[in-house]
This record gives C-alpha cells, sequence and structure tokens, in this order.
C-alpha cells in the first residue's frame, strides 16, 4: 500500500480587457489593457513563476527524478510569456525538461465553453493540444476543465480526444456523499478515470497557509507530514491512496507571500516527503497504471468546480449580467464562425475566458474577498459596461 | 426701476419662529438651507432690492424672512415638489416649507400647469395667485449633425437612474421592443442609486448588447449621446418639466414624453403617452425605427419647434408677474 502524492498546479493568465467606454465604440481602441496585462505579468513573473519554477527544478534534479509535479499551461498564458517575458516561458520550458513535470489538456483560452457551446469547447480543447504539441512536442493525455468543472457529458465529449485517459475534478461533497476522495473513480461512462482533488489538504495550502485565524497556523512540516500519514488510518483493504493537491500555481509567492515562508516550507515539506517510504510522487497519468483496486464509478451530474464554498458554477453564473455577458460571446463567436470571420475569432475567443466573468460577479464583492482581490475593476457593474461595449464593436464590425 | 409697494399678504410672526425652529432640525440638508438663509439675510442688509424671487424650497425660508423683514413682495417659483422626488410623500420639513413658501409668497410661478395643478391640489394655493412660465432652451452651438454610431436605430432614456424618471419603464419597452426586432439599441445613460438592480434586470432579458448602459456622463460626453440618439424617451412618472427635451431636440432626436410631464404641453412636434402606456410607447417606437423617414421628418421637426422656446420670451412673462407686484 502507497500514499501517492499527486501535485497539480494551474498556470493561467487572462487578458484583462481595457476600460472601454461606450464613446470607445467605433473608434478601433484595442479591447486588451497591454499595460495592465504586462505589469501583472511581471509581477506575478518575479514573485511566482521564476522563484517557484526555480524551486522546483531544483528538487526535481535533487530527487534524481523521484519528485514530481503537473502543470496546466493555458494558451493565453503561454502567449503573454512569449509576449511579456520570454525568460518566463523559458523557464518553464527548463522544468520540462527535467522530466519531472506533465503537462496537462485544458482549453487553450481558459473558457466556460464546456458550459455554453460543446462544439466550441472541442475545438478549444484541439487548439491547446496542437499548442501542447508545437511548443513541447508532447500529447496529453490527462485533462483538466477550466476551474475544474466537471459533469457526466464532459467525459462523454472527451471520448473525441482518444488520448485522454484521465480527467482531474473537484472533491466536492455533495458527489461524494462523505466518502473519501482519495480513491480514484470511474467516469459515469467509464470512458475516464477521474482524480479527485483532497480540498481540505489543497487548500490548508492554497488558502490558509498565511492565516493566522486559523487555529493550525503557522502550518509546520512536521504536522503537515502527519496529517498525510494519517489518511493511512482510515485504509484497511490495502488500496492506494491518491492524494491530490491541486491548486493555482500562485498559490506560491503572490496568494500566499514569500514572507509567509511558503517556498521554505514547500522545499522541507517535499524532502520530508521523499525520506517516507510509504509515500511517492506521480504523475496523474501514473494513476491508472498503479490502480491496486476496482475504481466505484461516479456520477456527476451537474457542474462541480473548485470555486468559491459553492463549488459550483455560481462565481461565474450566479447573476443576470455573466449570464447574459457569457451567452452573448458565445453567440458571437457562433456568428463570426458562420460568417467566416477568421480574423476576429481569436479575439472574441480571448473575451470567452472564465476570469472576465468572475469579474463580475456580485455575491462576494466585498472589501477583501477574493472576487475583489482578483479584479482590475471597481465594480461588477463596471466589468460588465465595458465588456458590453466591446461586444456591440464586435457586432458593428461583424455586420460589415 | 420700479415704484416699491408693500404686499397685501403679510407673513405672520408664528410663521416666521416654526421657520426658525425648522431648521433648527438635525439633518444635513436643512442645515445647509438654514446656513444659506443666514448668509442670504446678512447679504440682503447691504443690498437694496425692491421684490425677493426665491427658487424651490432651499430658498423658500430665505425667501419668507425677507418679505417679512424688509416688507417686499416674494414671489416663489417652483421647478420640482417634493412630490415629485419621492413619488408621492417624502420628507415632512420639506414638505412643510413649500407649502409655507407657496402659501404666503404674493404670486407662484410654475413651470408648467402639471406642476401648477400639484401645487393647488396638495398645497392648496389658491389659483390667482398661480402663474405658469415654461421653461426654455438656448443653443450654445448650431444644431449639430447626427452622428452615425451604429446600423441600427438608438433609443435613449436620459437622466438619473431614480424612481421619478422612470428608468424601468423604459426597459419595460425596450424588452417589448426587442421581442418584435433586433434591429434597435437601447441606451440608458447617467448614474443613480437603481443602477445596479437596473442593469440586473435588463441582463435578465438576454438581449446582450441591445440594451447598454453609460454610467455617469460629463457634459461633452451627453451631447455625443444626444447627438447619436434617434429616438429620446421620457417616461417620467412625474415630471415638473423635464428641460431634457428641450436638449434633445436641440440635437435633432424624436421624443416620447410622459403625459405627466409639463415639458409635453408645449411641445408639439412629440408623442405624448401616459407614463404607464408601455405599449403605446412600442408601437411609436416600432413606427418610428420601420419607417426611417418619418424618423427624419418627426427629428427635423424637434430641430425646428426647439427654436421656438425662447428664454427672451419667458424673461418678458416673469417681468410681468413682477409689474402685477409693483405698479
Amino acid at each position: 500500500m502507497k500514499v501517492y502524492i499527486i501535485f497539480y498546479f494551474q498556470v493561467h493568465q487572462p487578458f484583462r480587457i481595457a476600460p472601454y467606454s461606450f464613446f470607445d465604440i467605433g473608434t478601433g481602441k484595442n479591447y486588451f489593457d497591454e499595460d495592465l496585462n504586462r505589469a501583472v505579468f511581471n509581477k506575478v513573473s518575479d514573485r511566482c513563476y521564476i522563484p517557484a519554477n526555480n524551486l522546483f527544478k531544483e528538487l526535481i534534479l535533487e530527487s534524481e527524478g523521484r519528485f514530481k509535479i503537473s502543470f496546466s499551461l493555458t494558451g493565453t498564458f503561454i502567449e503573454q510569456a512569449k509576449l511579456y517575458r520570454p525568460d518566463v516561458y523559458q523557464s518553464f520550458v527548463d522544468l520540462w525538461q527535467t522530466g519531472g513535470v506533465e503537462l496537462l489538456s485544458e482549453t487553450y483560452y481558459h473558457s466556460l465553453a464546456s458550459i455554453f457551446d460543446l462544439e466550441e469547447f472541442v475545438e478549444q480543447v484541439d487548439e491547446h493540444m496542437k499548442l501542447m504539441k508545437r511548443e513541447f512536442g508532447h500529447e496529453p493525455t490527462v485533462f483538466r476543465n477550466t476551474e475544474l468543472i466537471y459533469f457526466d457529458k464532459l467525459s462523454d465529449v472527451l471520448i473525441n480526444f482518444p488520448s485522454l485517459q484521465t480527467i482531474l475534478i473537484e472533491g466536492a461533497d455533495r458527489i461524494l456523499m462523505g466518502e473519501s476522495p482519495l480513491y480514484p473513480r470511474w467516469s459515469a461512462n467509464h470512458a475516464h478515470l477521474l482524480l479527485l482533488k483532497h480540498y481540505r489538504l489543497s487548500d490548508d495550502i492554497a488558502f490558509r497557509f498565511s492565516d493566522r485565524s486559523w487555529p493550525e497556523w503557522p502550518l509546520t512540516v512536521p504536522k503537515y507530514v502527519r496529517w498525510i500519514k494519517d489518511l493511512t488510518l482510515a485504509e484497511d483493504q490495502g488500496r492506494n491512496l491518491y492524494l491530490g493537491l491541486f491548486m493555482d500555481y500562485e498559490t506560491f509567492g503572490e496568494h500566499q507571500w514569500a514572507e509567509s515562508g511558503i517556498f521554505e516550507f514547500m522545499r522541507h515539506l517535499i524532502k520530508a516527503l521523499l525520506k517516507e517510504p510509504m509515500i511517492d510522487f506521480l504523475f496523474p497519468s501514473e494513476a491508472l497504471k498503479t490502480l491496486n483496486f476496482t475504481p466505484k464509478t461516479l456520477s456527476v451530474p451537474t457542474p462541480t468546480s473548485w470555486a468559491d464554498t459553492e463549488r459550483d458554477l455560481s462565481a461565474w453564473l450566479s447573476n443576470s449580467l455573466q449570464w447574459n455577458a457569457m451567452k452573448s460571446i458565445f453567440e458571437l463567436l457562433r456568428l463570426a464562425k458562420e460568417k467566416g470571420r477568421w480574423d476576429l475569432v481569436p479575439t472574441i475567443r480571448k473575451l470567452t475566458t472564465s476570469d472576465h466573468f468572475y469579474y463580475m460577479c456580485i455575491k462576494y464583492f466585498q472589501d477583501g474577498d477574493v472576487h475583489k482581490y482578483f479584479s482590475p475593476y471597481p465594480s461588477p457593474e463596471v466589468a460588465y459596461k465595458y465588456f458590453l461595449n466591446i461586444i456591440a464593436d464586435l457586432e458593428e464590425q461583424l455586420e460589415d | 426701476m420700479f415704484p416699491s409697494r408693500e404686499p397685501k399678504l403679510q407673513v405672520p410672526d408664528e410663521v416666521i419662529s416654526r421657520l426658525k425652529y425648522l431648521l433648527l432640525q438635525r439633518n444635513h440638508m436643512i442645515s445647509k438651507v438654514s446656513l444659506y438663509t443666514e448668509k442670504v439675510l446678512r447679504i440682503a442688509e447691504r443690498l437694496g432690492f425692491d421684490l425677493v424671487h426665491a427658487h424651490d424650497w432651499l430658498t423658500y425660508p430665505a425667501g419668507l424672512m425677507l418679505k417679512k423683514y424688509f416688507n417686499k413682495p416674494l414671489v416663489s417659483h417652483i421647478h420640482a415638489t417634493e412630490f415629485d422626488r419621492a413619488l408621492g410623500f417624502g420628507h415632512p420639513i420639506i414638505h412643510e416649507i413649500e407649502y409655507l413658501g407657496l402659501n404666503y409668497a404674493d404670486r407662484v410661478i410654475a413651470v408648467s400647469r402639471y406642476t401648477a395643478n400639484i401645487i393647488k391640489e396638495h398645497y392648496f394655493v389658491p389659483e390667482e395667485k398661480v402663474r405658469v412660465v415654461y421653461n426654455a432652451y438656448y443653443a450654445e452651438t448650431q444644431s449639430p449633425q447626427k452622428i452615425k454610431k451604429f446600423k441600427e436605430p438608438v433609443v435613449l432614456f436620459l437622466g438619473r437612474l431614480t424612481p421619478q424618471k422612470g428608468p424601468t419603464i423604459f426597459l419595460e419597452l425596450a424588452k417589448k421592443v426587442l421581442e418584435r426586432t433586433k434591429k434597435v439599441r437601447f441606451l440608458v445613460a447617467g448614474a443613480g442609486e437603481m443602477e445596479r438592480e437596473l442593469m440586473l434586470w435588463a441582463s435578465s432579458f438576454g438581449y446582450g448588447a441591445h440594451i447598454m448602459f453609460t454610467g455617469f456622463l460629463k457634459r461633452a460626453e451627453v451631447e455625443k449621446a444626444l447627438s447619436l440618439a434617434d429616438i429620446v424617451i421620457m417616461p417620467s412618472p412625474s415630471e415638473p418639466f423635464g428641460i431634457v427635451a428641450l436638449e434633445a431636440m436641440h440635437f435633432g432626436c424624436a421624443l416620447i414624453l410622459s403625459k405627466q410631464s409639463g415639458a409635453s404641453e408645449i411641445v408639439k412636434s412629440a408623442y405624448v403617452v401616459d407614463y404607464w402606456d408601455v405599449d403605446k410607447m412600442v408601437d411609436i417606437v416600432l413606427e418610428l425605427i420601420n419607417n426611417p423617414e418619418l424618423l427624419k421628418a418627426k427629428q427635423d421637426e424637434a430641430r425646428r419647434e426647439v427654436q421656438t422656446f425662447r428664454w427672451e420670451d419667458r424673461a418678458r412673462e416673469v417681468l410681468e408677474v413682477y409689474r402685477e407686484l409693483l405698479s
């Protein structure tokens, strides 16, 4: 019996839109705020991407390949890395070349196409597959949808991609019904193996690490290692356990600042875990080969995600502003494709990125809430107005 | 200029002490009015004047005190009542000040027959004291060319997003028109406490960018918005005058005005509809957008008509009121 730790980090940057007023419609103004996007990219590069890549590269090389991680790099991230920070792009290539990294498949634009337009979803996954092939010579076998959104139908649609065998999903309480997220499951159609996020242990690092009001603060390496070893206590049939620690890559240095000790914590945690004989690191794709039991089947009729405490779609689709904006952009995309306006399609696709709708969320827009923390706009209404003005401008162009 | 004459109607001492009491109430706006009143009285001591002309409740306490202390006639001008602002009963102190300011004035000027009726009905101001002097429009520029921003016609709501201006009626209209045709865009221009509520409601129709919101507009942007609008709708449930109507005419917009507005009493080129009669407004909008010649004719008519609303004429009417009191 083994405890397998599967690290997966999401690496994504959206093309944030500019303050695009009603009177900017028809003026040819750039939809995207390049200065802002460059500034954010630089900030996150210096705080997170560069130091975190250096740390993980060092750990992979020192462990001679026993330490492993996986990344999902969005298309919009790679575009921005090449545009604004070629050194960051190169640093990911170097990390990939250590052999200690697995790259996952997702939608190129980090969109919610799976909810609105399944044809478009397939096209965006395909575009990302091609990107992985082109940039890294890699054909992914593991899929993660935007924000870990998953529902049964998604597995059906992904049969279009025969190389995909495994899907990462959120270990949400309402689908597990009290059962453990440590055992992979079969999708309802038995086409894919589902690996579940262990949200408590993931969020202990991603959200709570520097939270001084958390009773477990400060989180120390021995404590966290003990929590992981304690997971085996409930297992009496010798089944392997698969601990999915899934989080945003920005956890390291951006959400948890370097001053909080997050980098030192990770360095010592990995070294401590490598000394444990029961514990190994695993690529997500290796789960299938190491199973020593027959997984149960899991049906997820309505979408789950890793966002907010609801772990559903409400971060992007809980008010009519979000719904109207998202519905309109997918309608526009369909129209552009019908009219053969391929010049406009990449731009419209950048507007399908989930972040635009996250900024329009009203439910948690209080000071200090995560939605507000991530939003470059003063209010959800302002984000909506800019977005709609851009849609109007695109509609005008499409009528030509 | 005029021979001075004592006003016939005196302001009793009790009214002055009541006003002083009201101005002591702890309320941000009332305390501003109190400061203003003191300043006006101090300045008045150094001025020679024959008549006092006070505009709306904010200035009525000063007007009544000047009338009392200097024994000069008072003209109370009413641009909007608390009933219009609150769409019903509003702040009791403001109502009381309006009551006193209108009833102890020698003449009352209302900006419309609509407002004259409100003050007669709710404040019991005797008809013979009331004169109606409408607003007018002074064009600083030549009537500008229309700007074509969209291929579809643009229907505009311009005003604060408050119940008084009827933005929900505008959205109901937009929804009903868009159910019939998508070849039109609706624009809500302005800011106000109802913004979030209105945006949530409008977006729930799912008509994409066919209903848009601009947020607060600066002066130059207001003019741009009027230049690109084809039709302006003023659906106010209670609007003493509505000068935006005249502005829209200058910028060549076809107009739909609520019958519950002062402007609708004088603008002949506008469609006048009860504010609640959304279906009728829908028919008019559809007729205009399906019939470009009619729309153009209505717009040209508006441009011409607005030139007849001259402040010079209104000034003469006000002068006439002064003469009644002073000759």
